[in-house]
Formats: C-alpha cells, structure tokens, sequence
C-alpha cells in the first residue's frame, strides 16, 4: 500500500514535470542570440546567479546603448548544465537549433572538453572567463578565453616580484594530485623557470590532499629550502593549511594563489593579518579595483538575484568581450549578415583595446595557435596589506613569453 | 637524522587524528556490526553543528560544543531509529548498501542546511606549535593525540570489562543468538551510534580545530576505513595502531618516495595496505578471527 | 513466477525460453519499435538523456551480473566504465568502433581481476572494500600516468565514429549506434542467467558451502563474475567514450559508482529486468526533479542554486532506503507481483 502512494505521488510528479519539459520557453524577439553555460543545479549552484547576473547586466547595457545606436539587439539564453559533460552533450544539439547562437558564453571544463571538437564543425565559437590549462592549449580552436592559463597569471607575477627583489626568485610549491588542472599549473611554472635559470628556480613541489588535516611536514620541508615565495593554486583548504603551518614555523613567505582558492575565499577561514604579504593573480580587472566602469554598468542595470564579486566580475567582462566582438562583426560585415563564422573571423580579425573593454583587461588578441590572448599578455594582482585585500599598483603587470610545455 | 624523526612524529600525531575516526567505525561495528561508511559525513556534520552553535550563534565554546553534541546524540538516534532498527538481522550486503545510501543522503542534507560555501571552524584547541628540543611539534595534533589514547583505553574497558561492553560484543557477534540470550540488539544499536556519533564530533574537534569546515571534510572518513581494516573492525585498540603506522607510513612516503612517483604513493599507500591486508590477513591486525567449519 | 495460462513445456530448451505467448513476443516487438521511433517524437534533449540512459544500462547490467548474481559487492564499476573508456580513447585513434569497444571491456575486465583476488579469501563488506580502494585510486593512478599513455593530466579526445564512410555526429546517430549496443548488451545480460556459467554464479550466491561441495569451483566463479560484470563496463565506458568524445577522470568518480549500484538496488537486484526498470526509474527522477527544480529556480530566483543539487542526493539516498526497508526485492519483484495479479484475475494475488 505505502509503496503504491509513493509510486503514484511520483507519477504524478514526473507528468507535471514533462509538461514543463517540454512546455516551449517564451523567447523574447531579438535579433541574435547568445547561449551561455551555467550550474543551477550542479555542484558549483551557489556561485551561478552572481555569474548570471553579470552577463545579464552587461548585455542589457549594451542592448540600450551600442545595440540602439546599431539597430541591434542581442538575447542571452542561459542553459542548466550543471557542470556535468553529459548534460552539456545532451543539450548542445538542441541549443544549435533552437537558440541558433552566434556565442557560446562557457561557464567550466565540462563545456571546454564536450565542445572543444564539436564547436570548429559547429561553427559557433565560445568564450569562457576561468582560466585556461596546458591541456586545452591547442592550435586551431573555436574555443577562447580572455585568460590565459593560470601558469601564465602566477608567471606575471612572479616575473614582477623578481624584477622587484633582484637576483634570484626562489619558488616553491604546494599542489595536489586529485585534479589534472592543478597538475598542469605547476608543470607550467616549471617550464617557465627552465627557461629563465638565472632569474628562476623552482625548488621544490609538495603533494598534498585536497583538504588536508596538517602539511606542516611539506611546509618545513619547502621552508627548509628557503623560498621568496610560495605557491598554492589548488584548493582553499590547502591555502588555509598552509598559512597555518606557516605561522606554526614562524615562517613569513608569501603565498600566491588564484581566484578560485582567492584572497577573498581564503578570508573565510584564516585571518588576513597570518597572511599578511600574500597575493592573488589573475589577468582581468580585480573586482574591488576603485575606478572600475563595468561595476558601475553592472549596478545600474543588475536586476535579480546575484550580487558584485569576483564571480560577476569575471562574467561582465566575459559578456563585455563578446559584445566588442559582435560590434566588429556589425562593422565588417553589417548589422543583418552576423553568424558564428562572422564572430570567429572578427574575435582573430581585431584587436581589442584596454580603452574599448573599459579597463577591466589589458589589449586583447586572439590568433589561431592559441585558446587565450596573445602578444603581451598581462595580469593584475591582490595583496594582502594591513589584513585587508588590496590592490597591487594600478598598473597592468607584463607576463613574459612562456613556452608550451 | 632529526629530519627523519621529524618526518615520524608529524606522521603519527596525524595518523593518531586519523585513527580518532577509525575508532568511530569500530566502536559501531563491535557494538552492533553494522558498518558504516557514512561516517565521514556524520564527521562533518558533528562539525556542521559544532559551528552552527559556536560562531553562527556567537556562543562560547565551552556552551556551544556541548549542545553541538547533544544534537549529534539526537541525529544519531534517529537515523538509527529510522534506517538501522528495521534492517536489524538483515544480511551484510544490506546494510552495508544502506550505510551507502546514508552517506548520499547525509551529504545532500549537509548542503541543504548549510550550503556549500567554506567556514571557519572554531579555535577549541591551542594553535601552534610546541619546540620539544630540535622537533616541532603541533599543539592541536598533540592534544588530539592524547585524547584519542585517552579516550582508547576507556573504550577497552568499558568494551572488556563492564557487563554492558559484553552484551554490546554479544550483539556483534551475531543478532539472532544475542536476541536468544535476552540481549537487547536494539539498545545495543542505540549505544553504539551514540557513541560513534559523539567520537566522530570530538574527532572533528581535533581535525578541524582553527582550520576551515567545508564540505569536503567528509572525505577523512573513506581515508580512515583503511586504518580501521588495519586494526580489525572490532578491535579499538588496533584502529590505534594501525592509525600510527599508517600515519607515519603515509609522511615518509610523501617525503622520500613522492618525488619519484609523482605524488602519488603517499596518496594511494592505505589503499595498497588495505588491500594486502585483505589478502593476507583479513581480520586485520587484532580483528576477531572467524572460523568457518564445514 | 506464475505463468500465463496454457503455457507448457515438452523439452528443457522450450522452459528456457523468456518469450513464450504470441502476446509476449508482441509486446516485445512493440517495444522495440517504440524504442526505433521515440527520437522521432521527442527533443533533441531527450534523446540525449536516453542515450546517456542506455550507457548506463550497460553498466548496470554488469553491476547485476556481479551483484545480483554472483553476490559480490562491487562499489568500483564506474572506475571500471572509467578504464574501458580510457582504453577506447586510446585505441580510437588507430583502430575503429568496433574493435575499440570491445577491447576496452576486456581492459576493464582485465583490470578488475586485480580486485577481485581477495574475493578468494573475504566476503561481504570487506570485499566491498577493495572495490572502493579500486575506485578511490583510479584517478590517482591515471593523473599521475605519464602523459603518452593515457593523456596524463590533460585526458583524451576521442576521434568520432565512421560507419561506411559516415561520420556519426548528430544526437540522432548516437542514439540508434548507443541503442544497438545496449541491445546486444541486452542480449547478452538476459542469456547469461540461463548459461551454465550464470547458474554457477547464482549458486555461489546463494549458498557458497553447498556450492563448493556440488563441485562448483567458488573462487574461479567469484574472479570471473567481476570480469564479467566489468566487461560490461567497460563496454558502456566505450561508448561513453564515443558520445562525449573526451575522456577525463572526473566522469568516473564514487558518486556515480553509488548511484549505479542504488540503480540496481530500486529496481531489484536478481534480474536484468531489474537494471533495466532501476535506471529507468531513477533517470525518470532526476530528470523530473532537475526540471521542476530549474522552474521553481527561475520562479523564485532567491531561492538558492545549490538546493537542486542537494536535494537529487537527498532523494537518490532516500529511495535506496526505501527499498532496501520495505522492497529489498526491488521494482521487478512489484512487476511480477503485477502480472501475476494480471494473469490470474478475478482471483486475489495472495
């Protein structure tokens, strides 16, 4: 008896959930369409609406300004992923067919592996805003991101901390095996400083857990080899514990992260002041930067849940590379004849200005050999001064060329 | 030289923590022979709640961790009471596939009511480090330490030396024959999660302990089944062994094998012991053997 | 198990049939046909979740092979799918489909032997055990391979298929070449319950004493029914391999190995029919309740994304208990209840 309540409570359920299904979405008239990749319901849910909220944000400006002044109009349709590659295998084909994208805003790596081979006999290029890996370096690509590879964020940094401190940089290196991304990080700082011997070393690189419970044995076994600095770009935990096990030593080095494991993640469970001197690097706009158009853009049009952070942050200026693009497609080849091969040839045609991206990137430029900007690509960076996030300088920091490894 | 020993001490007061959460399993496992797997997660919710009564409602800790474990008590009652009871006698895949069940479920329940973000944890122990001569050594991790030794060997004797220990030892021995003897399986279940509930949340204590709790603690609890195997599923003693040397097993790993592999021993090393354990000697190090006659 | 009236055998092999009415091999032919049409009906959305479905029917299949017919606890099989897949990517590039696949189950197969060893000498959970060391170290081991073998860090990308000179690129294509597969699968899942191999396998489960005295060689039966159920792994691994066209490590993990095996459990762990209405039942669940959850989203847009997520593991863990409490048999056992009370109507079902 109970079994058939349940049976029939669920029955119910799944026939009101087909209807919705299938039930067609309202589609407002727009003369294009971008399609963009979130996870409302995966594992990353909780950063979702402030991602959303950004692309939102951004296009509504431009849909009101440059898209008035164009004739045009752009429509963002965003599809639940839920940072799964078999969902975004599942839903790719009919996002083809019914949105007819002329972008794809990428939100993660399930995005980057399902349509890395699908997108060039697509036709559809996609932009994402994480950083990229050595692994999806590969010439000839549809898919881009404005970020290089987070080797190549640490590098820049790295780069303007020994022309700061002269002779010698020594780096350490606290990483884990659970994820190839984190691997691949490391691999990449390495290569760099194989390639600049008498400005870099690499002493040494510690595996640890994801969430480790001490690394105070790998810490003093770094510390021993007295770095200048040491870097963490795998998880928060391990930036935590590492902080920790630095002040257990009675060490002062600073640590340097991502945004993903960032200052502002790591203040949830360590006081600044322990890691007073740390940074975090990343080549956009930091979203606490005091003159910074696209967050008074993103204020004046922001509607719905989500709210400004390094999440949205990351998002506008996604959405605000894009619609440059789509300004050049407009240019070249007029307002009525843009399709995704428009937007690939004007995305590697063009050269994007700092001015035009309203200073949240540096001088943008794609070309065919690589997934992110070439030429001089340049990163910014936080630190932590007096146990508050600051800025480091106003000024972009150059990244020197770094060799695929 | 001292390196070496360095290497040593950091590895058993780690793997001391570590043997804290095997003890978890075992305790349930000699009380009432039901394994759980969901350990972990019941770990990181005895966290979960120690913060919710610690920093989420500003009380001290000496009130919060308290009512943090009267709370744990309650959790576990119920989901011995909801999921355990009716499935006592069942066969062992059951259960065990019930544990598993558990886990999910507690792990979404974990994100249902406080959200995936990460949180600090509350400094309860001292943090820091002592300098012992040459060696360095951490302040949380010792105390962990001591408490887990502590809390051991009163285990053992309430295990082997009290009538209520017995009747529990009774009841893992096999359901059916306790119940004909007058043993109640039921309290028996109900003492054992009790007691596994509050060790998982003392044990939160010593791991998180000034850290940050977020959701993946949980994964401790998979990293312990190896050192509980170890030691025997029945032996509280033997989860402190085993616990010891896993845990200095796994530091000189990482400090003089890792290099050459990648990372990767230190990583894999309780799995590999698991699995020799298995093959050679599987009722673990001071396990109950089980004889099977024709 | 009640059979339709008027139904009797004259020789063994007829008793070993599963089709034995007109009507039977009606519904069968039907459902077939439904199966062949349904992409036809359906969004392109939908036949990408059957696809996704049918592969891991095909892994579940396997989980029933070793689980529910031999009795051994096996939390690893999506490691395995992993390793099949692995081994098609690798195999992709020089070989076609039709050998990658099946090479890539024998390297599951392969791989799972390894742990299958202490079967020999444990039972019951601490069996389970092993399977999970297996399943914890998988990624481990891969990640740290050297990146000419296995693609190291990075993963594999899988070259797509051609058939005749076709390339198989729409969700269309990949459905008809999946549902082949899951069918031959099929085949082979339903057979090899009335093989002597199967009957060998049900024996050590049911009672591992009386069989060893009856001559059936417990170890060797143990060992082979993980490389049985991991052969099937593999396969549908494969063919993952071919739908998604890249193979990483984060596609394998424990998570998914859960809910294979919670798969098994709700639809009934002692028939293929049971892997078949198990995944069914929790596709159709978590389709509905992603849907519903991603509508409630957008009507109440403060509600929280990480709900969705939470609640599809709260109610995975709830309906495994719920069969393990009150039907540890699973749906098949309801849907053979079902037709018995059909098949001897008006007369109560006792």
């Amino acid at each position: 008896m109970k079994l058939q309540r349940l049976v029939s409570g669920i029955a119910s359920s799944l026939s009101a959930a087909a209807l919705l299904t299938f039930a067609p979405a309202s589609a407002m008239a727009a003369d294009y369409v971008m399609s963009a990749s979130a996870d409302f319901t995966g594992p990353f849910a909780d950063v979702a609406p402030s991602t959303v909220s950004g692309i939102r944000a951004v296009a509504a400006w431009w849909n009101d300004t440059k898209g008035k002044e164009l004739g045009t109009n752009v429509d963002i349709k965003v599809h639940d992923m839920r940072y799964d590659a078999s969902v975004v295998a599942s839903t790719w084909p009919s996002i083809l067919a019914t949105d007819k994208p002329i972008m794809h805003l990428g939100f993660g790596t399930p995005d980057l592996i399902t349509l890395m081979k699908r997108l060039p006999g697509d036709k559809v290029p996609m932009l994402m805003s994480t950083a990229m890996v050595g692994l999806v370096w590969k010439p000839n690509g549809w898919h881009f991101s404005f970020r290089p590879t987070y080797s190549h964020e640490f590098v820049g940094l790295l780069n303007h901390l020994q022309e700061k401190k002269g002779g010698k940089l020594t780096i350490g290196a606290i990483s884990t095996q659970t994820a190839a991304g984190f691997v691949d990080q490391v691999k990449g700082v390495q290569k760099f400083a194989e390639t600049n011997p008498d400005r870099f070393t690499v002493l040494d690189v510690q595996w640890v857990d994801a969430s480790p419970v001490s690394v105070v044995n790998e810490v003093r076994t770094l510390v021993r080899q007295q770095p200048d600095v040491i870097l963490v770009g795998g998880t928060t935990a391990q930036v935590v514990a590492t902080g920790k096990a630095l002040r257990e030593l009675g060490a002062n080095i600073p640590i340097i992260m991502s945004t993903h494991n960032g200052l502002t993640e790591v203040a949830k469970g360590i006081d600044l002041k322990e890691i007073e001197g740390s940074y975090s690097a990343f080549a956009f706009a930091p979203d606490n930067q005091e003159a910074l158009p696209v967050r008074d853009l993103y204020t004046k049009y922001h509607t719905g849940a989500g709210n400004w952070g390094i999440a949205a942050a990351q998002s506008s200026y996604q959405a605000l590379l894009a619609l440059r693009v789509l300004e050049q497609a407009i240019a070249k080849g007029g307002k009525d004849a843009v399709t995704g091969q428009a937007m690939y040839d004007a995305m590697l045609g063009a050269d994007y200005s700092e001015a035009s991206l309203m200073g949240s990137l540096p001088d943008i430029k794609f070309d065919t050999t690589a997934p992110f900007p070439v030429g001089k690509l340049k990163v910014k960076a936080q630190v932590v001064r007096d146990g508050k996030i600051a800025t480091l300088g106003n000024d972009w920091l150059p990244v020197p060329d770094l060799p695929k490894w | 030289m001292i390196d070496v020993l360095q290497v040593i001490i950091n590895g058993l007061l780690v793997g001391l923590v570590y043997g804290l959460v095997a003890v978890s399993f075992v305790v349930i496992y000699r009380s009432s022979r039901i394994v759980n797997l969901a350990q972990g997660e019941i770990l990181l919710l005895g966290a979960l709640f120690i913060w919710t009564f610690t920093l989420g409602m500003k009380l001290p800790w000496g009130i919060g961790v308290p009512i943090a474990l009267v709370c744990c008590v309650g959790m576990a009652l119920i989901l011995e009471r909801a999921l355990f009871r009716p499935l006592i006698g069942e066969s062992p895949f059951t259960v065990f596939m019930a544990s598993i069940a558990l886990l999910i479920l507690l792990r979404g329940v974990a994100q249902l009511v406080w959200g995936a973000e990460t949180r600090p944890f509350p400094q309860i122990l001292p943090s820091g480090a002592w300098s012992i001569g040459p060696f360095l050594v951490t302040k949380r991790l010792l105390i962990g330490a001591v408490l887990t030794v502590g809390l051991v060997e009163l285990l053992h004797w309430f295990f082997m030396h009290t009538r209520q220990g017995l009747r529990l030892a009774a009841v893992a021995e096999d359901h059916y024959t306790a119940l004909s003897l007058g043993v109640s399986v039921r309290q028996a279940v109900a003492v054992a999660w009790i007691m596994g509930a509050v060790l998982s949340a003392v044990g939160s204590v010593v791991l998180l302990s000034d850290q940050i709790v977020s959701l993946n603690a949980a994964g401790i609890g998979l990293r312990a089944l190896p050192i509980a195997l170890l030691g025997g599923m029945e032996s509280v003693r033997g989860a402190l062994l085993a616990g010891a040397i896993i845990g200095v097993g796994e530091a000189l790993a990482s400090v003089y094998v890792d290099p050459f592999t990648k990372g990767v021993s230190s990583q894999i090393l309780p799995y590999v012991i698991m699995i020799g354990v298995l093959l050679l000697r599987p009722q673990g190090l001071f396990g109950w053997k089980v004889i099977e006659r024709l | 198990m009640l059979l339709p009236t008027g139904v009797r055998f004259e020789n063994f092999a007829t008793e070993g049939r599963y089709i034995h009415t007109w009507p039977q091999a009606t519904w069968l032919a039907a459902l077939l046909l439904a199966l062949v049409l349904v992409p036809h009906a359906v969004s392109l959305y939908v036949t990408g979740v059957l696809t996704v479905m049918f592969i891991t029917l095909m892994a579940v299949y396997g989980l029933q092979v070793t689980v529910g017919m031999a009795g051994q606890i096996n939390v690893a099989q999506s490691a395995f799918m992993g390793v099949g897949a692995y081994a098609a990517a690798r195999l992709s590039e020089n070989v076609p489909f039709w050998l990658a696949i099946p090479a890539g189950g024998l390297a599951a197969a392969l791989v799972s032997i390894v742990f299958a060893l202490p079967a020999i000498r444990v039972k019951g959970f601490y069996l389970a055990l092993t399977t999970l060391a297996a399943q914890v170290m998988f990624p481990i081991i891969v990640l740290a391979l050297p990146s000419d073998w296995l693609g190291g860090t990075s993963g594999m990308a899988v070259e797509p298929i051609e058939i005749g000179g076709r390339m198989l690129s729409t969700p269309l294509d990949m459905y008809y070449f999946t549902l082949a597969g899951v069918l031959i699968c099929s085949v082979g899942a339903f057979n090899l319950q009335r093989t002597r191999f199967g009957r060998a396998l049900c024996a050590v489960r049911d009672n591992e004493l009386a069989a060893e005295v009856t001559g059936v060689n417990v170890s060797y039966y143990k060992v082979m029914a993980f490389f049985a159920g991991s052969l099937f792994a593999g396969v549908a691994g494969g063919f993952f391999a071919y739908y998604i066209r890249y193979v990483t490590t984060e596609n394998f993990n424990l998570l998914l190995s859960i809910w294979y095996l919670g798969m098994l459990i709700v639809g009934g762990l002692s028939s293929p029919l049971g892997a078949i209405l198990g995944t069914a039942f929790i596709t159709a669940i978590r389709e509905a309740f992603h849907a519903l959850g991603g509508a409630l989203l957008t009507a109440f847009p403060n509600l929280g994304g990480g709900l969705v997520f939470a609640t599809s593991n709260v109610i995975l863990g709830i309906c495994i208990l719920l069969a393990l409490i009150f039907e540890p048999r699973g749906l098949a056992h309801r849907w053979s209840v079902l037709k018995a009370a059909y098949r001897i109507w008006p007369f109560p079902h006792s």
